[in-house]
């Protein structure tokens, strides 16, 4: 799993037709998000309330696909259906592969804000 | 309405077979038309096979009687039957435009004098 | 910073310049995705419109009438089935075109969506390419949805000014028509001495087929009935210009005399046959009041019919070709003896020409009788029950051709007929 880039950038620009603008736009937005999601999942886990956890890990997915974030679309894929199925001994430890994830993914992001493309 | 041409020397014969009408008159005098810019010194109206003649066919056939002037040559009618030879003479259509019985009197009638 | 890469072989809108930007209405409640299509869908060219959830863009879709729908499926409150099934439910809404937002890993939505309306499907996932592809064929056929509601609107339009088109035509036509019976006689005697009654009903709202009786110089009576060949307002035009002709003023003028058979020789030159062939026929008479003598002419019309009480009946008419067959001929009058209680009918050939449900005509022997046997009924009776008997021949209202019938009457010295129902 650790040897899957966290984004695939080449993708992503594709799919934005290169738009840098939109894709900034957007990193920005999922940075500004991404410790409420991370709260949101945490609690939900707590409380066990896995329709609010299939809802978040559902939104999470959407927001990283927009990215071509193969390992956290897939890691968060995988929480919406484990919910979904009730698969209570599982969240767990998909839970925090999640959040693994979603920290390896907003630090590449950072970088690409911070210190623009890769050429 | 059909048309069928036939000529006998200098005479033209259509034979019409159907009716006269305001409906069939472009195609009527179209026929004619042609039978008259072909040359013929007569023109004969078979009328055996017309079954029925409106008012406007009846006008039609006035305004031939007087476009076929002495000098270029006449027309005349050819055995019109039963309802039709009725409307004909009530018209008094005969005074100037001559009916025949027979062909053969039709085609004689070429060599006679133009009516007057 | 990057700038947008505005690549021609990817503009969608190249060579259309002409035609307005496609507007798009986004709805997904979800923000980041939303910017995301929304971005990538102005980066090809297209306006959007955005909304965050169901209800807001059910009311974009009725304010801004978008050339396309994309509704995210899953939204809070209204989803996007729900806002697809509510625009086909809508009237004014249902032809617009609806695309909806699928995740790309459920494939049953789309056997759902379809039941639910939607026109095509989109996964968020999906490429520009992709993107570009669906758009533009929804675009497709939003603008053909379009060009089909136009042209319907079109045609209502079209029709309606059809439709009133015609209401005016017809308005026309009847003024036509009440101008053109307004020429007939005024009911009431036309002499001292003399009864009339006319009954007339032109086969469409005008006719070519009209009557006269009126003062020709002192102590004559004019009468005639002309008829003009064909139907309807050619015809009637027709016929009111040969009307003219036939004034009193103008006879004095055109013929110098009121004698039947000056006139239509006149008449006969004046009036040829049209280039359609189309022409006249007509009957004049001239009733001299104090020795009750008829003259009379005809060109072509034998309608004119003397019912006498004491005497023989008879037609009065002579063989003799319409107006216009032949300009160079002459007409002559002949006269006949009226006495008191005759009856003078002229009428048009519609009447007897009137055909049996089988086609057997009427016939001018059956009229003749249907008229005598009037012998002893008022002058009106005898017009009316004759329409009503000529009517049963027919088997009908209506007849194929116009319809005239006028009687004079010479009035006893004791009075009129006696009156019987």
């Amino acid at each position: 799993m650790d040897g899957q880039p966290v984004m695939d950038l080449a993708s992503a620009m594709e799919r934005f037709d290169g738009d840098q603008d939109l894709f900034l736009t957007l990193a920005e937005m999922f940075l500004e998000r991404s410790p409420a999601t991370l709260t949101a999942i945490q609690t939900a886990l707590a409380d066990k309330n896995l329709p609010m956890l299939a809802k978040e890990a559902h939104k999470l997915k959407g927001s990283a696909m927009e990215f071509c974030a193969r390992p956290t679309v897939a890691a968060a894929g995988q929480l919406e259906e484990s919910a979904r199925r009730s698969a209570l001994n599982e969240i767990a430890a998909i839970g925090e592969r999640v959040h693994a994830e979603v920290q390896r993914l907003t630090a590449a992001l950072q970088v690409i804000i911070e210190k623009g493309f890769p050429s | 309405m059909q048309i069928t041409e036939r000529r006998i020397g200098q005479s033209i014969i259509l034979d019409l077979t159907g009716e006269l009408s305001y409906a069939n008159r472009t195609t009527f005098k179209a026929a004619v038309e042609r039978s008259k810019h072909s040359g013929c010194r007569h023109l004969i109206l078979n009328m055996q096979g017309v079954r029925f003649l409106d008012s406007s066919a009846l006008g039609t056939l006035a305004l031939l009687a007087q476009s076929f002037p002495a000098t270029q040559g006449m027309v005349s009618l050819l055995n019109p039957q039963s309802y039709v030879k009725e409307i004909i003479t009530l018209a008094n259509l005969h005074q100037i435009l001559p009916v025949y019985t027979s062909e053969q009197d039709a085609l004689a009638g070429s060599r006679l004098p133009a009516a007057g | 910073m990057a700038e947008p890469a505005h690549r021609i072989e990817d503009e969608p809108l190249a060579g259309k310049a002409a035609k307005p930007t496609p507007v798009i209405l986004l709805v997904d409640d979800d923000e980041m995705t939303r910017i995301s299509m929304a971005g990538r869908l102005k980066r090809l060219g297209y306006r959007v419109i955005e909304a965050g959830d169901g209800v807001a863009g059910l009311a974009a879709v009725r304010a801004q009438r978008p050339d396309l729908v994309i509704l995210d499926w899953m939204m809070p409150g209204l989803d996007g089935p729900s806002v697809c099934e509510a625009i086909r439910a809508d009237g004014e809404l249902r032809s617009s075109q609806v695309v909806l937002m699928t995740a790309h890993d459920q494939p049953g939505q789309i056997a759902e969506g379809l039941s639910r309306g939607a026109d095509d499907f989109l996964s968020k996932a999906a490429s520009k390419q992709e993107v570009l592809a669906r758009v533009q064929a929804s675009l497709r056929s939003s603008a053909l949805v379009r060009e089909i509601e136009r042209t319907r609107d079109d045609l209502d339009r079209s029709h309606r000014l059809l439709s009133a088109k015609q209401a005016e035509l017809e308005s026309e036509l009847q003024s036509a028509a009440e101008f053109v019976r307004a020429q007939l006689p005024l009911p009431g005697m036309p002499a001292p001495g003399i009864g009339m009654q006319w009954a007339y009903q032109p086969s469409l709202a005008l006719g070519g087929d009209l009557f006269q009786v009126g003062a020709w110089g002192s102590e004559t009576l004019g009468l005639y009935i002309l008829d003009a060949s064909g139907h309807g307002v050619a015809a009637a035009l027709r016929a009111v210009a040969l009307m003219s002709f036939l004034r009193e003023e103008n006879l004095a003028k055109a013929v110098g005399s009121f004698d039947p058979g000056a006139i239509i020789t006149e008449a006969n030159r004046r009036f040829p046959l049209t280039q359609d062939g189309e022409y006249f026929t007509l009957w004049v008479g001239r009733l001299h009041l104090p020795s009750q003598t008829v003259s009379y002419a005809a060109a072509g019309h034998c309608g004119a019919f003397l019912h006498s009480l004491q005497g023989a009946s008879q037609w009065l008419s002579s063989a003799s070709l319409p107006l216009g067959f032949d300009p160079t001929i002459t007409f002559d009058s002949a006269t006949a003896q009226l006495r008191p209680r005759d009856r003078l009918y002229l009428l048009s050939d519609g009447i007897y020409e009137a055909p049996s449900p089988t086609g057997e005509l009427w016939g001018r022997e059956r009229l003749q009788a249907t008229l005598e046997s009037h012998r002893n009924h008022t002058l009106a009776h005898s017009i009316g029950d004759t329409m009503t008997t000529a009517r049963q021949w027919l088997g009908g209202d209506i007849f194929p051709d116009d319809v005239a019938l006028l009687g004079v009457e010479v009035l006893d010295s004791s009075g009129p007929a006696k009156e019987k129902s």
